[in-house]
């Protein structure tokens, strides 16, 4: 009997390992046939389940409807640039640098739009709406400054800051109420609920996206992370550090947008220097790259 | 002597639940999601796995996962495109309604969805166009063979492989 409940037990553990339900399984039947009562055979199994349990959060289908209203209402404030032949081109080198990250994939994939202002700024929303606006662009001497922008504004998706600019309460509740909407059918009181939930982080997410930005730690890890992809895909990562000194010219900390919500540039090199290997200057792209580069984004 | 077998067979029996707890199952947690030959972004379509399908997972190299289907194919897949929950695409009945109010599984479609959106849409208005034309957006991913092009014109070694 000692010995059957060890041998319960170890396969027990096992199954929070892995997580699997076969085993629990094997554990109900192993309890049986070693003569544990079903009683002794669940309570090993709940203790399993209780250990094993991991934290909730939101799916990543729950981020991409976040992502989208926050995109929607960022729109609200900046007018689209309707420039197809740029757009394409920001989408091809974003999606493909968005490829070479650690979240490769997001609910409905990743989009690029450009935002018609002389404003020098940026924003990723969860499940991967990335904008950028003209000023920025006009900023980047070539694709491999532009890419340098666009892997970091990716490196803030595959890192969640968005989701984690939730005020902690808000986020709790949010949770609860998508916990407890999920097992059932939705009435209009859940659904009013829902909203009401989904309005107040919008509303966390955008003041410190848009209006506070994000902590200077999660900046310096967006940084890290587009080392990582300029890298990983073949672009020069100095030109990172090339495109942080144009923006200390260029987007004083007084002005609104990256100058405001970002920190000091000189900060931000120091920060990745070491990811540099020495590299000092930007290597010259080949031709092709830097034609293409001039062709999609000259009139911008 | 029957002694002895019984313990083999016991013994072969755990064998057998711990390889099978090496290889997880797991749902794929994104709208679609691609199994490809390589572990990278750019390897060739094995088979192409939706929304809550389920995944055997056979082997993890970085941030992707090897994987099998249920009709056998094996191939990569994003680490993060799977969910280790079981994901129900409709809760109508009772089990899986508790699988769910436990915890246990997730279910698809549900908390901030398009529901709630239009909810939110109907007390925003002038938001209905720019959802619109996020709609159009959403539509334009690129193909992998199309971005293996964009890198490979553009010089860049990256085209070889994808994020390991």
């Amino acid at each position: 009997m000692k010995r059957g409940l060890i041998t319960l037990l170890w396969i027990a553990l096992a199954g929070v390992f892995a997580g699997c339900e076969l085993l629990n399984q094997a554990a109900q039947l192993g309890g049986s046939q070693l003569g544990l009562s079903s009683s002794q055979t669940d309570s090993v199994i709940k203790a399993g389940a209780a250990t094993g349990k991991a934290l909730e959060k939101f799916t990543p289908e729950n981020e991409y409807f976040i992502g989208r209203s926050l995109a929607a209402c960022i729109l609200r404030q900046y007018k689209v640039y309707d420039n197809k032949a740029a757009t394409e081109y920001l989408n091809l080198l974003g999606q493909s640098l968005a490829a070479f990250s650690d979240l490769p994939e997001t609910f409905k994939g990743y989009h690029f739009l450009i935002m018609d202002t002389d404003e020098i700024n940026a924003f990723a929303t969860p499940g991967g709406f990335i904008l950028v606006s003209r000023g920025l662009l006009r900023c980047c001497p070539s694709e491999d400054a532009v890419a340098s922008v666009l892997a970091h504004e990716v490196g803030h998706v595959q890192l969640s800051h968005g989701i984690q600019s939730i005020k902690k309460g808000r986020y709790t509740a949010a949770l609860t109420s998508l916990g407890a909407a999920a097992a059932k059918t939705m009435g209009s009181a859940e659904i009013a609920e829902l909203t009401t939930q989904f309005e107040g982080t919008l509303d966390d997410i955008m003041k410190e996206m848009v209006v506070k930005g994000y902590s200077r730690k999660a900046e310096f890890q967006a940084d890290a992370a587009s080392v990582t992809i300029l890298k990983r895909a073949g672009y020069d990562p100095a030109a990172l550090k090339a495109m942080l000194r144009q923006i200390e010219r260029k987007a004083p900390s007084s002005e609104k947008g990256f100058g405001k919500t970002h920190p000091d540039p000189k900060d931000r090199i120091s920060e990745i220097e070491s990811q540099l290997d020495g590299a000092t200057t930007v290597s010259p792209a080949p031709a092709a790259r830097q034609v293409r580069f001039e062709k999609a984004l000259k009139g911008v | 002597m029957k002694r002895y077998l019984i313990v083999l067979l016991l013994v072969s029996g755990m064998a057998a639940l711990v390889l099978a707890a090496g290889q997880k199952t797991m749902s794929v947690q994104m709208e679609e999601a691609v199994i490809r030959s390589t572990p990278s972004a750019f390897g060739s379509v094995v088979a192409r796995a939706r929304h809550a399908d389920q995944l055997t997972v056979l082997e993890e190299q970085g941030a992707w996962d090897r994987v099998s289907t249920a009709d056998g194919k094996t191939g990569w897949i994003a680490h993060a495109s799977l969910s280790a929950k079981k994901i129900a695409l409709k809760s109508t009945d009772k089990a899986t309604t508790a699988s769910v109010s436990s915890g246990e599984m997730v279910a698809a479609g549900s908390g901030f969805n398009k529901e709630v959106e239009a909810q939110y849409v109907g007390q925003n208005k002038d938001l209905q166009p720019i959802f619109s034309m996020l709609d159009r957006i959403e539509k334009d991913r690129k193909p992998a063979e199309a971005l293996r092009a964009f890198l490979d014109k553009g010089g860049l070694s990256g085209a070889k492989g994808g994020a390991k």
